[in-house]
């Protein structure tokens, strides 16, 4: 068992509601997966802080790939966070094989030309074909912001909004 | 007199500072920045910047962040590295001390002070009747 989890998020780690979806997918190890994150000295600080006592890695692609693959990784239980969909298709198209995915909160990024899709999910035209990649992989996207809340499938939601 | 900048999650921070100029009067030098919930996190830092420029006056800036590992709080880490007082937990004891400390003190100082206001703030009410 590895990761049994991942959520697409570029907020990454906020305290109180990951720690809820941590114990909801009972997660041992949270792993934040984005190249550029991986390499800012700052958040790779503050973000294990937000965690609450949870164990907490700020990894590149590499890293995440080759930890979920270790002996170590394997004995444990994980939750992904990728920041951006493209992470999260990379992460697959590596070989990560997580049981969950869930669309948490993707802010729009100034200067791009996006869609709210929900209160908190921004989509561009590439996210959505990066989202149809991943569905293409035989995932479920999910986009709940909280585990008790209603389960929706992401992609019929894209289709909905004009994706 | 020290700067103060207040940054929260939504629009707690305004809150805050029209909670205390409605004891203390109307301030000068505060600014306030609330995180939005679909903000970009890159924007987010350049508004807390040009916030903390604003209420400079020369004898350097005090942020208050409302949560400890939140992305105001996170974001306003790089005001650190910057050579800014950062505090977190942002609440009005702290706000009110801030406020009324903040042209006999330095930022350093200023930010020992409210923490101080904070833990002084936090009563059990029953144990104190």
């Amino acid at each position: 068992m590895a990761v049994v989890h991942m959520r697409i998020d570029n907020r990454l780690i906020h305290g109180q509601v990951t720690v809820t979806w941590v114990q909801a997918v009972g997660a041992n190890h949270m792993v934040v997966c984005n190249d550029k994150v991986a390499v800012d000295p700052i958040q790779k600080l503050m973000l294990p802080q937000a965690a609450r006592g949870v164990k907490t890695s700020v990894l590149s692609i590499a890293d995440t790939l080759a930890y979920c693959e270790s002996p170590q990784g394997q004995a444990e239980r994980i939750m992904v966070l990728a920041k951006f969909p493209s992470d999260g298709l990379a992460l697959l198209e590596g070989g990560l094989q997580p049981q969950e995915i869930n669309v948490g909160n993707q802010a729009p990024i100034g200067g791009t030309k996006f869609k709210m899709v929900t209160n908190s999910v921004a989509v561009t035209a590439e996210d959505a074909a990066v989202y149809s990649a991943i569905a293409a992989r035989g995932h479920a996207l999910t986009y709940k912001m909280m585990p008790s809340d209603r389960s929706g499938d992401f992609l019929q939601l894209l289709a909905q909004k004009g994706f | 007199m020290v700067g103060i900048v207040i940054t929260s999650h939504g629009t707690l921070a305004e809150g805050l500072r029209a909670a205390a100029q409605m004891i203390l009067g109307q301030q000068e030098a505060v600014q306030t920045v609330g995180l939005g919930p679909a903000e970009d996190l890159d924007e987010f830092l350049t508004k807390l910047r040009q916030a903390a420029a604003e209420v400079n006056r020369g004898s350097g800036v005090l942020v208050l962040a409302d949560l400890f590992g939140g992305s105001p709080c996170n974001t306003a880490a790089y005001l650190v590295q910057e050579g800014m007082e950062v505090v977190t937990g942002a609440n009005l004891p702290m706000l009110l001390e801030a406020l009324s400390q903040r042209e006999e003190r330095n930022p350093k100082e200023l930010a020992e002070a409210v923490i101080a206001a904070a833990r002084e703030g936090t009563r059990r009410l029953a144990d104190v009747l």
